[in-house]
């Protein structure tokens, strides 16, 4: 029984050393450590900030943090910059910037700025290559507010404001290709009655920073970026919509001593893109004005600029009409996108087609050029799925005399329509509800055909807006009532899964996972 | 090890607590890490949607870069996770401690998340060199994914608090296990002890040392042990002393035949044999006696016969009147020594029955002696048979000295005597008893001291036909 006693006593002594101090698992939940340096960063800023202080980000940066290293002077010493909202203070933004001295973080000075966000943050040489100047662009709050930039010169330990101005929109890059960036600013419209607005160009001149372009246009401008127009040279893009037609790009770039449009395409030079060749530019376009001229990249709707092949160019978008089956008016028209890469003189190179549906972006292969046509989605017979095919158009006896333009490929597209159901398929698109896919799959797997999930079955690219949705590329069987020179020319057109997986960059995502900079589990 | 009860106690004991602990034990980790992982999930899970449902309702139509900037700047004072948004590349855009980073994250929660949904993971993160717990809910603006919000914890705290308790209850079930042990222990040398205590008493006696005596500690089954152990120290004496006694008794016997014989021998031999009166008297004494010894002996050997199992009846259907009217007849005829007279009551009907008759006159003639050695002398003894059923009663009586009570129960034994002095071996009641057994019947001793013996024997009838078909000639006759 004294046993009894004491395994009693033990226990009881046990419960109370040892479970008296469970932590709940809230209790025990706190925030990762940060990376090394992160860490003595965030840190370093604290004894700086006040009490309550706001961290905020800008809206667009050369780099997104709230607290960043840069060297402003030019000294080799990084200064540390952060951008922090107070908490009893609305229209205000601090900027503080600490300097190292002797080994430890030392205020250096703080810049109040009034505004509800920080829209821009940059840190680029403007007037000396060795040295990086402040620009920030406040955000007055409300759409079409206009926005105020300041350029801050980093000068013994204080920042001078050397520029002022303000914009709706801004990019901020090396134009000129002397080491020294240059101001891009799409000024606020003054007059709300006239939507006409300008690309003004803002770099150094004798050391001081002036316009040094001003171009006006017939619209509105839109997406303005700056990036690597050509091998050698960067560029202002830009989208221009206008009041008269749809709308047009430009390419504004330093040329022979200026600014001027690359992108002014003669007509006969337009009408030659549906041949997906090298397209002839005019002389680059130096009037202040960009509206005095119709030599331009027409464009049917706005499309940005991108680095479609990866080569680190930025590519042009010129939109093309699709050669449809369908003679029916009402249906809408279905665009290419086709891909030029401006060679720096006076050519644009065709690089690849591009074809989006349903947030897939598909590659179209450069031999189909030509050679194909689109029966395109018929929503009101089948709600639930949606199918749109690729089809083989045969060469036509037509085809020399339509070498006026695109428009004359497109009617003769329109005589063949009424055979489309026997035409031989090329590629099926297929989007059908996550419920039907499993059903689905065991039907396709069973078929000799095979098939590629572009995405919406947990492997999908994240451009698919619609989860609930499984999209498909069907491969044709290859069999078609083809005769003669047509069938090879049919045979050679037909893709491969592999060749399907390229094109609609599924393998690209997968690709993307292989990379040593992602963090994966 | 195992050829004790207290090894096998205690590998019994604790193999079934072992099993129990680690069973218990089992139970309890997994509830443990499960509770506290799924806890930390839900309370992080909770957090990120909360926020994603916030900013996506009321934050639509703003670039992610606005998102993210209102996320950093309304977090929750404290904020205990790490609060990143994602871009679609899964590239930081913002975390909560304001910096932005190219790296990318594609763990499973975040592709989770690109696809619409609320996706958690949990592993070794290589960014931050620990075990880490996130989870990502999509922002979304106007129906499409525009980026994710992750929130991530460290769960080495999860770990290490689990990995404690786990210690902790591992602690206990070893504590426990001992314990076990200890009390297995002492229960296995509560059981052992007093056996052990028996054993060497049981040892003892073995020895022939009649004075060990177990003591009775418990009432349980060591202590019924303890009793019935005591009890046959106790049985085992008696019959040494009777033997002893006996061993007194006959040698007794048989020295007073002997040294008669011897006088008589020697006073033949002082004497001469002129006297021939004399000379025919020694001799007739020392045949007697002679005859005195062999009956005796002849007793010894039956009896030892008896109990051996040796002897068989030879059984033959007899009425058992004549045998008794028989016996009346001889000691009515001779008149014995002391004037004993013999009343004997037969019974009217036949008394049939398949019996060895020497034996019985046997077992007859040593009750009828019996009755005559204790009566006074002149005494008159009865023997009285009386059919009852299909038994018969045959009493002798006398109006002898009777037996003392204390002596009654033990009457019948081998070699008891009683307390009188009369001569005698002490077998022939117990050779009369196991002849009477072996017919199939009783033998009872009633006896009131100082008044007079009575003892009974009750024999089987035969219901043969024989008996019956005489009888029924008789009648016909």
């Amino acid at each position: 029984m004294k046993a009894i006693k004491i395994a009693g006593l033990l226990l009881t002594l046990l419960t109370v050393g040892g479970c008296g101090r469970i932590a709940s698992p809230g209790d025990l939940l706190h925030a990762p450590n940060l990376a090394n340096e992160e860490q003595s960063l965030y840190r370093a800023v604290q004894p700086f900030l006040p009490a309550g202080y706001q961290l905020t980000t800008p809206d667009q940066s050369d780099q997104g943090s709230a607290i960043r290293l840069a060297d402003l002077d030019g000294d080799g010493q990084e200064e540390l910059i952060v951008s922090y909202k107070k908490p009893d203070t609305d229209y205000e933004i601090n900027i503080l910037i600490l300097s190292k001295q002797d080994g430890s973080w030392k205020k250096a000075d703080q810049i109040t700025g009034s505004g509800i966000n920080l829209d821009y943050l940059g840190i680029k040489p403007l007037t000396d290559s060795t040295s990086s100047d402040l620009l920030l662009g406040y955000e007055g709050g409300g759409v079409g507010l206009p926005k105020e930039l300041h350029v801050y010169a980093y000068v013994k330990g204080k920042m001078r404001s050397v520029y002022q101005s303000s914009y709706d929109q801004i990019a901020v890059g090396d134009l000129m290709g002397d080491g020294l960036n240059q101001i891009a600013l799409v000024p606020p419209i003054d007059d709300s009655d006239n939507s006409r607005s300008r690309i003004e160009i803002i770099g150094s001149r004798q050391g001081k920073l002036t316009p040094l372009s001003n171009s006006r246009t017939d619209g509105s401008v839109l997406n303005i970026r700056i990036g690597r127009a050509s091998a050698k040279q960067n560029g202002l893009f830009a989208q221009v919509l206008g009041t008269t037609r749809s709308g047009y790009s430009v390419l504004l770039a330093w040329k022979d001593g200026a600014f001027g449009n690359i992108l002014s395409l003669p007509p006969n030079s337009y009408n030659q893109r549906s041949y997906r060749k090298h397209l002839a530019l005019g002389a680059p376009d130096h009037d202040s004005d960009l509206s005095a001229t119709d030599d331009k990249w027409w464009i049917d709707y706005p499309v940005d600029s991108r680095d479609v092949d990866g080569d680190g160019i930025l590519e042009v978008v010129l939109p093309n009409p699709i050669p449809m089956v369908s003679s029916d008016s009402a249906s809408p028209k279905l665009w290419t996108e086709s891909y030029y890469r401006w060679d720096g003189e006076r050519s644009m190179t065709f690089v690849e087609d591009h074809f989006w549906q349903w947030g897939y972006d598909l590659r179209i292969p450069a031999r189909w050029t030509g050679r194909y046509q689109i029966v395109p989605p018929t929503n009101a017979s089948d709600q639930e799925s949606n199918e749109l095919r690729f089809v083989y158009l045969p060469p036509s006896t037509e085809e020399e005399s339509s070498s006026t333009g695109g428009d004359a490929v497109i009617k003769q597209v329109h005589n063949q329509g009424q055979q489309a159901d026997e035409q031989a398929p090329l590629l099926t698109l297929r989007q059908v509800p996550t419920a039907q896919w499993s059903q689905l799959q065991s039907a396709l797997d069973n078929r000799a055909s095979s098939y590629v999930v572009l995405g919406g079955e947990g492997t999908g690219t994240p451009l698919s807006g619609n989860s609930s949705m499984v999209t498909l590329a069907l491969l044709p069987d290859g069999r078609s009532n083809l005769q003669g020179e047509q069938a090879a020319q049919y045979a050679e057109l037909l893709l491969t899964a592999a060749e399907v997986r390229t094109l609609s960059g599924v393998d690209r995502a997968e690709e993307e996972e292989a990379e040593s900079d992602v963090e994966k589990h | 090890m195992l050829k004790s009860i207290r090894g096998r106690l205690l590998l019994q004991i604790g193999l079934l607590l072992l099993t129990i602990i680690l069973l218990l034990e089992a139970v309890f980790a997994a509830a443990v890490s499960t509770y506290y992982f799924d806890s930390a999930r839900q309370i992080v899970q909770s957090r990120a949607v909360t926020a994603a449902t916030l900013s996506n309702q009321f934050m639509e139509g703003y670039t992610l870069n606005q998102r993210a900037r209102y996320i950093l700047e309304n977090l929750v004072p404290g904020e205990s996770s790490r609060v990143e948004v994602l871009d679609l590349q899964g590239r930081t855009v913002v975390d909560s401690y304001g910096f932005s980073s190219s790296r990318r994250t594609r763990t499973p929660d975040v592709q989770v998340a690109q696809q619409g949904g609320v996706g958690s993971y949990s592993g070794y993160s290589n960014a931050f060199k620990q075990r880490i717990m996130a989870v990502s809910s999509p922002l979304v603006s106007y129906g499409e994914v525009i980026g994710t919000l992750r929130f991530s914890v460290s769960t080495e705290p999860l770990y290490q608090e689990v990995t404690k308790l786990i210690g902790w209850s591992i602690g206990i079930g070893a504590a426990m296990l001992l314990l076990g042990f200890a009390l297995s222990l002492i229960i296995a040398q509560r059981i052992v002890g007093p056996i052990k205590e028996l054993t060497a008493i049981s040892r003892k006696m073995a020895t022939g040392d009649f004075t060990a005596k177990a003591v009775r500690k418990h009432d349980d089954e060591v202590g019924l042990l303890t009793d019935s152990l005591n009890h046959m120290n106790e049985e085992l004496s008696k019959s040494e002393k009777m033997k002893n006694d006996f061993i007194s008794t006959v040698s007794h016997e048989l020295r007073t035949p002997l040294t008669s014989i011897k006088g008589w021998g020697e006073t033949l031999v002082v004497g001469g044999l002129d006297d021939e009166e004399t000379t025919m008297l020694g001799l007739n004494v020392i045949t007697g006696e002679t005859n005195r010894l062999i009956g005796l002996v002849e007793d010894l050997l039956d009896f030892s016969k008896y109990q051996a199992g040796e002897i068989r009846m030879r059984s033959v259907p007899v009425d058992l009147n004549n045998l008794l009217s028989q016996l009346d007849l001889q000691y009515s005829m001779a008149s014995n020594k002391r004037g004993v007279v013999l009343l004997t009551k037969l019974s009217d009907v036949p008394l049939p029955m398949h019996a060895d008759l020497n034996r019985l006159k046997q077992v007859f003639v040593n009750l009828i002696d019996n009755a005559i050695k204790f009566s006074d002398p002149n005494g008159e003894i009865r023997m009285i048979a009386a059919r009852k059923d299909l038994e018969v009663h045959v009493c002798v009586q006398d109006d002898g000295e009777g037996i003392p009570a204390e002596d009654l129960e033990r009457i019948g034994q081998r070699f008891y005597k009683g307390s009188s002095k009369m001569s005698g071996s002490g077998l022939g009641l117990a050779i009369s008893k196991e002849i009477v057994r072996l017919h199939g019947g009783r033998l009872k001793v009633e006896s009131e001291y100082g008044v007079g013996t009575t003892v009974t024997v009750t024999l089987p009838l035969a219901v043969d036909d024989s008996a019956e078909k005489a009888e029924a000639e008789a009648a016909g006759q």
